[in-house]
């Protein structure tokens, strides 16, 4: 044969090596398209498939009382899930599942038998012992997995201050909603491999385990200026007050009035943030700062307030009252119930809250007088407190005042106001004069230690303390003999003002029948601590804020004073004398020499007992005031027992004896001044009271 | 003159290479089908790669064993009857098994099951080259040559057809034509055999809905890409993500559910995603010098059985293995072809190697 090569076969062979080459070439120029050319493009269009970035959720931080007691936690739980695909036959595990967890037999019947599933949900969420029996059958393709539920341990306490959170944990009201993004923490972002059936791998080979809070930045935890003990005691008295008189609604307010830290902020209805969902939207609202209402004759301090800042009235001025009656123009204002005064002294237009007095006051201040000192208080403006709802209230400018306007107002009609805004205008004749921002939140505590302290707003001067320290004294009346007997608190000088406010009608006029009662005063009532404001929304029975709002005032008080010497965190830059100085010096550069002086023995009134001053027993009395002896010793939670008046001369137990809790302490006491004068900083404000 | 020569060495390891490396890359890409999403994944992630080790054993035996025996015994009548009586046979009998996923394409002998489509292809390379050989200078007889060359090739091609099964088909047809294309018949007749199956192929495809939908999804593999035109696209994603080197042996993504059945026709686009570029062209080298060698065995087979033959192996081989790949690669549709040596499948590695038996004897012999 000749050589292969020239043969007609082997040329057709060859011509086929050749057309197989040609193939292999264009797949070398297809692979070479594909995987040196366009490479990076498949390498996103793998990745979009083949990686997913999970969030493993944070958890969500605690929110704390001043004290350090949680209001609101994240709790673990378990959730019960199946893998279908993993069971021998759905029957059995649907009937141990349906009878320990209550789940209808069908549906969970149903999820298990889809057999291309890889995970149902069974139940979420399941308590705790119920979440153990299933993890004991040690059931095929029944699994656990941990998530986060929140937890509000003292259920109603505080609900429409602390809000609710959704299912995803996302705040929904309240706190939870405004400081969210603090509290929630920063999910834990993992990337991780994922097959075509959704599942996730860590490693090739090994399904991942998802650890719930793995890399999760947890939330800060807030420290609220709140006092557990405190709400508690305000809710428990507002919430017998409401169901006593069948209340529409109700809320109180207690607050230091020196640093704008609310103490308690309690709403009545109340419902539980654990079972939000149950309870219709208007029991989840915080009426105190939601809640916009026409005062009524607690407005009457502000009038008077007015009329002493402006000059235009003094302490001791007599008002004329027009036996019971002032026409303007076509209208004619009465007294509640159409009592006649003649002349009042200011204290007594409070004490016996006359509206006719009142108007009188508020028409020589003038218009633009009164509505620029109403503005000062912060009328008409929200407070700025750190929940959602808050409203500005109603305070009309001056132009679109009718005739009946100002002297109306002056008695509390014709504006509305929210209880914090009271509350905080009561704070500033309190605290001699200084409007303070109302808070909530003490601290944000990071998880990394930080510590981020609540800017306070700046106080502002708003009233002389002239003017405040002459209220403190005028509002005593009305305690002492006026209509807000009732508020008074054994042991301590009370000063505040009743108010029965008729609802306004929509359309005009006043109910006859629908009132507001409330009471708001401050205690003691030279020396406050405290203020509180307590508000009854259409009370059944009594309507009178002296009848109604006054007792609530009463008990929340003196609890509140029995208490406040035990605050578990004594917050040393809250109530010390030096950053009160310090605070008001700065937001009032131009504070007289006198202003000073007077304020610095006046701060040293809220001085704490430090914790050494218990420890020492009962101090030596003698010689003290009877209301300074008082006060020291509800200091220290002794109630007392006087004999006599004037100035201290003996005491049982003597100095130095043990204290128990809710103790008696008897003291004798004689007009005979003592021999020595007082030295402690403490006494200095009877000198200025004086 | 006939000289009696050893047998290619380089023939005998590119086979026994690509051999191996395809029980590695059939041990990367099935191991995680242990992680079938529903049911039915082996319990052993050496489920596939035992199997196919077991039968790489017989398949290389099988070889050794052909390759002693003088490839011209094949050339006997009785032989070639026998063997495409028991194929034909098997092929009918197939039709009547159970269906696997919807086709019905192999034989359960109880311990493994066999594929009769798969050894067809190399009874009817012999036969063809049997009945070829002896219609030398008449190749273009209807009555002598084209007829009964026809017959031996469509009535194996229509009874896979039943299974069904086109791709093996197709194959078939293409073997057959290459080796009437070296048998010396002309161009102009495979273009009339092309007008005739052009029609008939199109009627084919378009009379089954899945048919159709391959090909457009290949014309098309982006418009629906969760649907028909998902396996294009993820082996598409496999092979360009590799890159010049690839991600590493083992480290195929996509075989984790994405590429459905990386083991068996889509292994390539596993080589391209763990071994990139590099990976890919050495396995294309490797095919290229199977073929270039097995051509030149035949180029130098003394007579024209050997030649014939020779070429029908290497066109089974090399011609599947480039068709194989350009499905991977998106240039063809979707066929169902295996690619020989490195897909897990233990017939078509026994046919393949028996194959390369035959053509190893056949590198022994020159003219």
């Amino acid at each position: 044969m000749s050589d292969p090569g020239s043969n007609p076969a082997a040329k057709r062979i060859w011509i086929l090596l050749g057309a197989g080459c040609v193939w292999i070439i264009i797949l070398i120029a297809r692979l070479a398209d594909l995987q040196l050319h366009r490479s990076e493009e498949f390498a996103v269009k793998a990745k979009r498939q083949q990686e997913r970035t999970i969030e493993l959720p944070p958890r969500r931080g605690a929110i704390l009382d001043r004290t350090g007691e949680p209001l609101a936690i994240t709790a673990s739980v378990d959730s019960v899930f199946a893998i279908p695909s993993e069971m021998d036959g759905p029957e059995p595990t649907a009937k141990v599942l349906s009878d320990i967890l209550g789940v209808p037999h069908a549906e969970v019947l149903r999820k298990l038998s889809d057999r291309e599933r890889d995970f149902v949900w069974i139940a979420r969420r399941v308590q705790e012992d119920l979440a153990d029996r299933v993890s004991a059958r040690k059931l095929k393709g029944v699994r656990l997995i941990k998530e986060s539920i929140r937890r509000y341990p003292q259920s109603e306490l505080a609900s429409s201050v602390l809000g609710y959170v959704g299912l995803d944990n996302q705040g929904l009201s309240g706190i939870e909603f405004r400081f969210d993004r603090a509290i929630r923490g920063r999910p834990a972002r993992v990337t991780v491999l994922r097959d075509a059936a959704q599942r996730y791998y860590a490693a090739p080979g090994r399904p991942l385990r998802l650890e719930r809070d793995g890399g999760a930045v947890e939330g800060a935890a807030l420290s609220l200026t709140l006092d557990a003990s405190i709400q508690h005691i305000a809710e428990k008295e507002l919430m017998e007050a409401f169901q006593t008189y069948r209340a529409r609604a109700g809320s109180v307010v207690v607050m230091d009035p020196y640093s704008g830290e609310i103490l308690a902020l309690a709403s009545a209805p109340v419902f539980d943030p654990n079972r939000y969902g149950e309870f219709d939207p208007e029991f989840r609202k915080c009426r105190a700062i939601a809640d916009v209402y026409e005062p009524g004759s607690t407005f009457k301090a502000f009038t008077v307030a007015a009329g002493l800042e402006t000059g235009v009235i003094e302490e001791g001025d007599v008002i004329d009252c027009g036996g019971g009656a002032l026409t303007i123009g076509s209208t004619t204002i009465h007294e509640h119930g159409r009592s006649r005064y003649g002349a009042l002294p200011v204290g007594d237009v409070l004490a016996f809250s006359s509206n006719i007095g009142s108007a009188r006051i508020g028409m020589s201040v003038g218009r633009t007088g009164f509505f620029k000192v109403l503005r000062n208080l912060g009328f008409g403006k929200k407070t700025g407190i750190e929940i959602e709802g808050e409203t500005a209230g109603l305070l009309r400018d001056v132009r679109s005042w009718s005739a009946l306007t100002l002297p109306t107002m002056s008695f509390g009609q014709e504006i509305g106001v929210t209880l914090l805004q009271m509350a905080r205008g009561y704070s500033a004749i309190a605290n001699g004069g200084m409007l303070v921002g109302p808070h909530l939140i003490s601290e944000v505590r990071y998880p990394d230690g930080r510590v981020e302290k609540m800017r306070r707003p700046a106080a502002e001067r708003v009233l002389s303390e002239k003017t405040a320290e002459t209220l403190r004294r005028l509002l005593q009346l009305v305690v002492s003999k006026g209509t807000g007997k009732r508020a008074a608190v054994p042991g301590f000088t009370v000063a505040g003002k009743t108010g029965t406010a008729q609802k306004a009608v929509p359309g005009g006029g006043y109910s006859r029948d629908r009132f507001v009662a409330s009471f708001i005063g401050f205690v003691p009532a030279d020396t406050p601590r405290v203020v509180i404001a307590v508000e009854v929304d259409e009370p059944k029975g009594k309507q009178y804020g002296g009848d109604v709002a006054a007792p609530v005032f009463s008990a929340v008080a003196s609890q509140v004073m029995q208490l406040l010497h035990e605050a578990p965190h004594p917050d040393e830059s809250r109530t010390t004398p030096t950053t009160l100085v310090a605070e008001l010096s700065r937001s009032a550069p131009v504070l007289s020499p006198i202003l000073t002086s007077d304020l610095v023995p006046a701060s040293t009134r809220f001085r704490r007992p430090s914790h050494g001053l218990s420890g020492d027993g009962f101090p030596d009395l003698s010689g003290q005031s009877a209301r300074d002896a008082t006060r020291t010793l509800a200091l220290l939670g002794v109630r007392v027992r006087l004999e006599g008046s004037g100035f201290v001369v003996a005491q049982e137990p003597p100095p130095g004896a043990a204290i128990e809790p809710g103790t008696w302490a008897r003291l004798t006491l004689s007009l005979n001044p003592p021999d020595e004068e007082p030295a402690a900083p403490a006494f200095a404000p009877e000198a200025q009271n004086r | 003159m006939a000289k009696k020569l050893a047998s290619d060495r380089y023939l005998f390891l590119s086979a026994l290479t690509l051999s191996c490396f395809g029980l590695l890359m059939i041990y990367s890409a099935s191991a995680m089908q242990i992680y079938l999403p529903a049911a039915g994944g082996p319990a052993n992630p050496f489920h596939f790669v035992m199997k196919q080790g077991f039968a790489l054993l017989v398949g290389a035996f099988l070889a050794w064993a052909v390759h002693a025996v003088d490839y011209r015994e094949f050339n006997r009548p009785a032989v070639v009857a026998v063997a495409m009586t028991v194929l034909v046979a098997s092929l009918v009998a197939v039709l009547f098994a159970h269906p696997v996923n919807g086709t019905r394409r192999w034989i359960d002998l109880g311990m493994f099951s066999l594929q009769p489509s798969e050894f067809m292809k190399l009874g009817l390379i012999l036969a063809l080259a049997a009945l070829l050989s002896r219609r030398e200078g008449e190749e273009e007889n209807l009555q002598r040559t084209l007829i009964p060359a026809a017959a031996i090739v469509l009535v194996p091609a229509g009874l896979v057809l039943a299974q069904p099964d086109f791709g093996t088909a197709f194959s078939f047809v293409a073997i057959a034509s290459a080796m009437l294309f070296v048998a010396g018949v002309r161009l102009r007749y495979f273009l009339w055999a092309a007008l005739l199956l052009v029609p008939t192929t199109w009627a084919y495809v378009m009379s089954a809905p899945y048919r159709k939908d391959r090909l457009m999804t290949f014309l098309n593999p982006e418009a629906d890409p969760l649907g028909k035109g998902f396996q294009s696209l993820q082996s598409l994603i496999a092979v360009g993500t590799g890159g010049i080197s690839g991600l590493g042996l083992g480290n195929s993504k996509q075989k984790l559910f994405f590429l459905p059945y990386p083991y068996t026709d889509f292994i390539y686009a596993i080589v391209g995603e763990e071994l990139g570029f590099i990976g890919c062209v050495l396995v294309l080298g490797v095919f290229g010098l199977l073929l270039a060698r097995g051509f030149r065995a035949a180029v130098n087979s003394p007579d024209s059985f050997g030649r014939l033959a020779g070429t029908g192996i290497c066109v089974m081989i090399v011609f599947q293995a480039l068709l194989n790949i350009s499905v991977v690669l998106a240039l063809v549709p979707t066929k169902g072809i295996p690619l020989p040596f490195l897909s897990y499948g233990g017939s078509a590695l026994w046919a393949d190697l028996i194959a390369v038996g035959i053509l190893l004897n056949i590198s022994q012999h020159s003219s």
